[in-house]
């Protein structure tokens, strides 16, 4: 039995509020929107993560890490129990430099499924979506046993209670 | 290298850096790679970078599995740093910047546990505008690859 997309959003929405010390908390992902096969969300400016003290530009990694975990949610509304798997690979292209002080808006979709791999594209832009600064390519595979567990009696117990996912 | 005029704070410390062959000063002067818990050693006449256990890194805690975005903004800031370590400085006059990603792929090949992660560097090609620069991550020993990089860089 699977978790409905409004449980998956207010689960991820949850693990996002709590405040934990992980890689997600520090990047502080905001303004999720998820549906069947498609998840925007942002990352605000935050100097931590400055890869160019010159330019104050942030680091391509933690873009590497927003764009890898939009794509992961996207890929995890197509299975037939809404699950997270495993990146297998990961290849950005970066066509511009972004603004520092704005946040980097990630919109993902996924593009086929099979039941070996399942096929992401995603572009970050800074709100024109017309000029991304960067697109990837981000693919992942299915694995039996779920990387975080989203069964439904979990996700209840973290969207009621909170506390680690 | 009196020749080359340090004009920012980072163009300073990168002159230390090299001045004292001493890759650690460039991690305290890009935030990221500071925020990442990176440390640079000279290993065998080479640069290997190590990513310590930092709870800030964690992207499954249930595992516990270091982030993927992590793991491949450590391969790129290594990346980074060691193209900035390796360039000859006998070819300019103007102190160089902080190389910008143009193309970055990663294969995970294994999960990336929460202990000690390595990573070592390969400039396959550096012409004087572009650099190719290959990155493989293990953990444990050398030969237990958890992910492989590769990557362009403009320089400037």
């Amino acid at each position: 039995m699977s978790i409905t997309i409004d449980e998956f959003r207010q689960f991820f929405a949850k693990r996002m509020e709590n405040k934990e010390e992980n890689h997600f908390n520090l990047l502080g992902f905001t303004n999720l929107q998820l549906d069947y096969g498609t998840a925007k969300m942002e990352m605000p400016y935050n100097e931590l993560l400055i890869g160019n003290p010159d330019t104050g530009i942030v680091a391509d990694g933690a873009m590497m890490a927003l764009l890898d975990t939009c794509c992961a949610l996207a890929s995890a509304t197509v299975k037939e129990n809404i699950s997270f798997s495993p990146t297998l690979d990961l290849r950005v292209d970066h066509m511009g430099l972004p603004e520092a002080n704005l946040p980097l808006i990630c919109e993902a979709e996924v593009y086929r499924h099979t039941d070996t791999v399942i096929f992401t594209r995603c572009s970050v832009h800074q709100g024109d979506t017309e000029r991304p600064v960067a697109r990837a390519l981000v693919n992942f595979t299915p694995i039996d046993k779920p990387i975080i567990d989203t069964s439904p009696d979990n996700v209840k117990r973290v969207v009621e209670h909170g506390g680690q996912a | 290298m009196s020749e080359i005029k340090p004009q920012t704070q980072f163009d300073l410390l990168y002159q230390q850096s090299r001045e004292q062959n001493n890759a650690q000063i460039l991690v305290s002067a890009l935030p990221y790679a500071q925020q990442l818990g990176m440390v640079v050693e000279r290993v065998e006449g080479d640069w290997q970078f190590k990513l310590p256990p930092v709870k800030t890194n964690i992207g499954n805690p249930s595992l516990p599995a270091i982030h993927g975005g992590a793991i491949a903004g450590f391969m790129s800031m290594s990346a980074i740093i060691y193209l900035l370590m390796s360039y000859d400085q006998k070819c300019t006059t103007q102190p160089p910047k902080v190389p910008k990603v143009v193309d970055f792929s990663v294969d995970y090949v294994r999960a990336c546990r929460y202990v000690d992660t390595f990573a070592t560097c390969e400039v396959v090609r550096q012409g004087r505008k572009m650099a190719n620069v290959g990155v493989r991550v293990w953990q444990q020993n050398s030969s237990n690859v958890t992910a492989t990089a590769r990557a362009h860089y403009l320089l400037s």
